[in-house]
């Protein structure tokens, strides 16, 4: 367990640019154990990439495909980790950027355009829906936000429902498949979700990423010191949306057909608790999470409501026992292990708890 | 033509405002956005058919026990999961989600997911208005609504334990300080919440089918009627609920069936753009 007082300690990550702005001799410091951590970082996850594709390869079909239905929910719950992990906004809509996404992408390549266009317009769909909704909600707060958003999602799967011509209606809609095969697919989707961690693990170190936390810790006090958090919430919840939008491409090709209730206006919510369960805010949360919401019920052949149900109850459970979600658990079980990590804090005491959570 | 369709907005109002008055006492009293009230209302339903066919109780008896039914497990909500977030706002929502799917898979499990109707003992009576026809299970609706609304607001006004959960509502520290117990008051706002619910489900699933997400479409909308009126605003509810309700039949009936509920989106996008407080914000919140 963790000496410290505080109920989650600092992650590195988000502590040490606050200790640069503390101490000059401390800013060279922790300039070098940046980039060391940057590097451990990016390393692990383009290592995780790898291994991804290899198990995606290697594994049997339905054992790759479940991998493979929990990586494209990794990149979706990735993106959601940029608003609601980081900026603390509970979207409930990100199935919803999700199906925009998939839609979007199975359309274009119906109507014969190439894949790259078809990428184009499914993110781009699903992105400019989130300039749209994020322009109007990012001004609610908390239980506001998290109704309105799922209401968008309500009128997204009605739409897809009810909009035959365009979407084939409640009986789906088959989508061509463009790859070479299937092991192109594959690179592609572990591809992505190395690609969407590490794009967390970016914005999480940046200045978009510390405005996000500033917002989640306490709004108000954050717009007092000049943090801009009308436009940083707009511009992560557009970021969600966009990836979303590429999970969305990816399960039109791996699923190659799409039905409306694949991306019902519950799956944003399922989405959302995948990511509270792996760990809200922290870069391989998504990752935990869905292996735990997609993978737990697949792999145990669970018939759909005991698997919904056993998710509920577990995801009750995590929010109230353990608030950081199977990471922080994770942490509690390292720690101790790592003496250099202890050793590195008590050299180091500036590291505030209480700056970021 | 257009004094059928207020009518069927009515019904339609009557229904949400039911939903909306639930949420919003429990939302004044706890900040807690309880979307678990769906699953209250579906297993109440299962409860009430239960009874009704299998254990063979007359309609009423049956009925009677499936809402104190719902109250009880809304209670027990509280009990066991709300009660430890309490000082946690941002996890409320993700509580509130996470036992609705309890609640719904539970119904799924034990009645499987067929839709189902409850039938009642006045099911085929349609009553005439002029020109205006409502059907009775419709009629009943209106009316459980309208004397669960007077009953409540006695409850709020008259009662001592009324009074407490208003005061908790207004300040719960205060009225910790003047000797109320804020966890009494908690447990007992969720109660009659649960009441409310299983209420709404007798209004109104003779009229629509009872499956195991019967409820989930619903609840989105009281919610829109409690935003509408102002989080913790009883007669706020009450006419956002109707102007809800109006709002989506006109809509369905003039423009299309099939996106209903967008239209209620509608009115929503529009009022949190043009009066993000709420339509009938007092400035302070309150339950009454």
């Amino acid at each position: 367990m963790s000496p410290e007082p505080a109920p989650e300690p600092p992650t590195a990550e988000l502590s040490r640019p606050f200790a640069a702005e503390l101490s000059p001799r401390l800013a060279a410091d922790s300039a070098r154990s940046r980039t060391l951590l940057a590097a451990r970082d990016y390393g692990g996850l383009v290592l995780l990439g790898l291994l991804a594709w290899a198990l995606l390869t290697g594994l049997n079909s339905f054992w790759s495909s479940v991998l493979a239905s929990v990586l494209i929910w990794t990149v979706a719950t990735s993106g959601l980790n940029v608003i609601a992990g980081l900026g603390g906004y509970p979207s409930l809509v990100q199935g919803a950027f999700y199906g925009l996404g998939a839609y979007g992408s199975a359309i274009a390549l119906t109507d014969g355009l190439p894949l790259w266009l078809a990428m184009v317009i499914g993110v781009g769909l699903a992105g400019l829906s989130g300039l749209l909704i994020g322009a109007i909600f990012a001004r609610t707060r908390g239980q506001y936000f998290a109704i309105g958003t799922l209401f968008f999602g309500v009128i997204v799967a009605l739409v897809l429902n009810n909009w035959s011509s365009l979407t084939g209606g409640p009986l789906g809609t088959p989508v061509p498949f463009v790859f070479a095969d299937a092991g192109q697919l594959n690179v592609l989707i572990a591809a992505a979700a190395a690609a969407a961690l590490m794009l967390v693990r970016f914005i999480q170190a940046s200045r978009l990423g510390r405005r996000l936390v500033t917002v989640r810790e306490d709004e108000d006090l954050a717009e007092h010191v000049g943090v801009p958090t009308g436009r940083t919430k707009l511009i992560g919840f557009v970021i969600s949306a966009c990836v979303a939008g590429f999970a969305g491409v990816l399960i039109a090709q791996y699923n190659s057909t799409l039905s409306p209730d694949l991306f019902d206006y519950s799956v944003g919510f399922v989405m959302f608790v995948a990511l509270s369960v792996g760990g809200a805010g922290r870069v391989l949360g998504p990752l935990l999470g869905s292996l735990f919401i997609v993978g737990v019920p697949n792999l145990l052949n669970l018939p759909s409501g005991l698997g919904l149900l056993l998710v509920g109850l577990v995801f009750v459970a995590v929010v109230i026992l353990v608030p950081g979600g199977l990471m922080s658990g994770l942490d509690a079980l390292i720690r101790p292990l790592l003496s250099q990590a202890r050793f590195r804090r008590a050299r180091h005491p500036v590291d505030h708890p209480d700056v970021v959570r | 033509m257009l004094a059928q369709t207020l009518a069927e907005g009515i019904v339609l109002g009557s229904l949400f405002a039911l939903l909306g008055v639930g949420l919003t006492l429990v939302f004044g009293v706890m900040d807690v956005p309880n979307f678990a009230q769906a699953g209250v209302i579906t297993l109440s339903a299962y409860v009430m058919l239960w009874l009704r066919n299998r254990v063979g109780l007359p309609f009423w008896p049956a009925i009677g026990l499936g809402v104190l039914f719902a109250g009880v497990l809304s209670a027990l909500t509280e009990r066991f999961a709300y009660r430890y977030v309490r000082t946690r706002p941002l996890a409320a929502p993700a509580v509130a989600l996470g036992l609705l799917l309890v609640l719904d898979n539970t119904a799924l499990l034990l009645w499987g997911g067929d839709h189902v109707s409850l039938s009642t003992p006045y099911e085929s009576a349609l009553l005439r208005f002029g020109g205006v026809q409502v059907p009775a299970v419709s009629a009943v609706l209106v009316l459980t609504t309208a004397a669960s609304l007077v009953v409540l607001q006695l409850f709020l006004h008259r009662t001592s334990v009324g009074r407490a959960i208003r005061a908790v509502s207004q300040n719960a520290e205060a009225a910790a300080i003047l000797g109320i117990r804020p966890q009494t008051q908690y447990v007992t706002a969720f109660f009659v919440s649960g009441l409310l619910a299983g209420l709404a489900a007798f209004a109104y699933a003779p009229t629509y089918a009872v499956f195991p997400y019967m409820a989930d479409a619903v609840l989105l909308n009281a919610f829109v009627v409690v935003i509408l009126g102002g989080l913790g605003n009883v007669w706020g509810a009450v006419l956002g609920g109707l102007l809800l309700g109006i709002v989506e039949t006109v809509g369905a009936v003039y423009v299309s069936a099939a996106y209903q509920t967008a239209f209620g989106f509608g009115l929503l996008l529009l009022m949190l753009v043009f009066r993000p407080t709420g339509l009938f914000t007092t400035g302070t919140r309150r339950v009454a």
